[in-house]
């Protein structure tokens, strides 16, 4: 049941996101429109985690599993954040902050599912 | 202004948020922060868009205090759309600029922040990666072996690949165990 509910909430925000990057590109805001698009991305890459974290975990801990799983991939972003303002790389800071934002409201549902 | 600087503005100009930045602009000098409050724009995007701006010549920056101060840049915007036209496009330009473009691709894809990320297996690549580690060799000064790889390491671990390539190139010059940049 949370697993849809978990997978429901990623579909939403998904389509949010997608919608506001139409949004911006019909402003003539294309640069902060394919942004955008990287976060649209997380959505689906938590899903394919998630669907591997359920076949993964034999102790049926499904939530550390993910956690565990999901921890390492955006683990490698935030380094990539940190890499990118130690060099004053303005645009990956903004795709590995849209990307880091995806990841912090997944986390905070998944708080609250699991 | 050439075609290419005259293409890269008007790309750069085409988006409504830096056309924002310099309607604020030329009201009054500004920096990041001031501009963010003033658009609805994080810092970090009014940042990457003034990049581009100041990339292209649109834009002026100076360093004052804590801060960064940006300004219209008003010799590019007092250029006739005219006097450009008029511009005559010269092949030999055109050749040499595809040339540099895709030299400065090809160093984009395989370096980041300074470091080489892998060995390009094209040899095309492969020469334009080795012409930019090359760079780091002072033109008249003889290395060590151990020196060379000193140096190569810095941008990638397989320095022996890369200091074997170099030479294969005839970028560096071994001479009795002492290594020199081809002149």
């Amino acid at each position: 049941m949370n697993e849809k509910e978990l997978f429901d909430f990623l579909d939403e925000e998904k389509a949010l996101v997608l919608a506001e990057v139409k949004e911006l590109a019909s402003q003539d805001r294309m640069d902060e429109s394919n942004i955008l698009k990287a976060k649209s991305n997380i959505y689906d890459i938590c899903k394919a985690v998630f669907g591997a974290a359920t076949k993964k975990a034999s102790d049926g801990n499904v939530k550390d599993t993910f956690l565990s799983t999901f921890g390492n991939i955006t683990g490698q972003w935030q380094k990539s954040l940190e890499q990118a303002k130690a060099h004053d790389d303005s645009y990956k800071i903004l795709i590995e902050e849209a990307k880091l934002s995806a990841v912090s409201e997944i986390l905070e549902k998944t708080e609250d599912l699991f | 202004m050439t075609e290419s600087q005259a293409i890269a503005l008007f790309k750069c100009l085409a988006d409504k948020s830096r056309i924002q930045i310099l309607k604020s602009l030329i009201e009054e000098e500004m920096y990041v922060e001031r501009l963010s409050e003033r658009l609805s724009l994080t810092p970090a995007t009014i940042s990457f868009h003034l990049k581009k701006l100041v990339d292209v010549g649109a834009v002026k920056s100076r360093k004052e205090q804590y801060y960064t101060i940006y300004s219209i840049n008003d010799d590019v915007f007092n250029v006739s759309i005219l006097d450009i036209l008029r511009e005559e496009s010269e092949e030999k330009d055109l050749h040499a600029e595809r040339d540099e473009n895709y030299r400065k691709k090809v160093i984009d894809s395989f370096f980041e922040y300074g470091k080489l990320k892998s060995i390009p297996t094209q040899r095309k690549k492969e020469r334009i990666v080795l012409e930019e580690i090359a760079k780091a060799f002072e033109p008249d000064r003889s290395y060590t072996e151990r020196e060379v790889n000193i140096i190569i390491a810095d941008f990638h671990d397989d320095f022996c690949t890369l200091r074997r390539d170099m030479v294969a190139e005839k970028l560096l010059v071994r001479d009795k165990n002492q290594y020199k940049r081809w002149p």
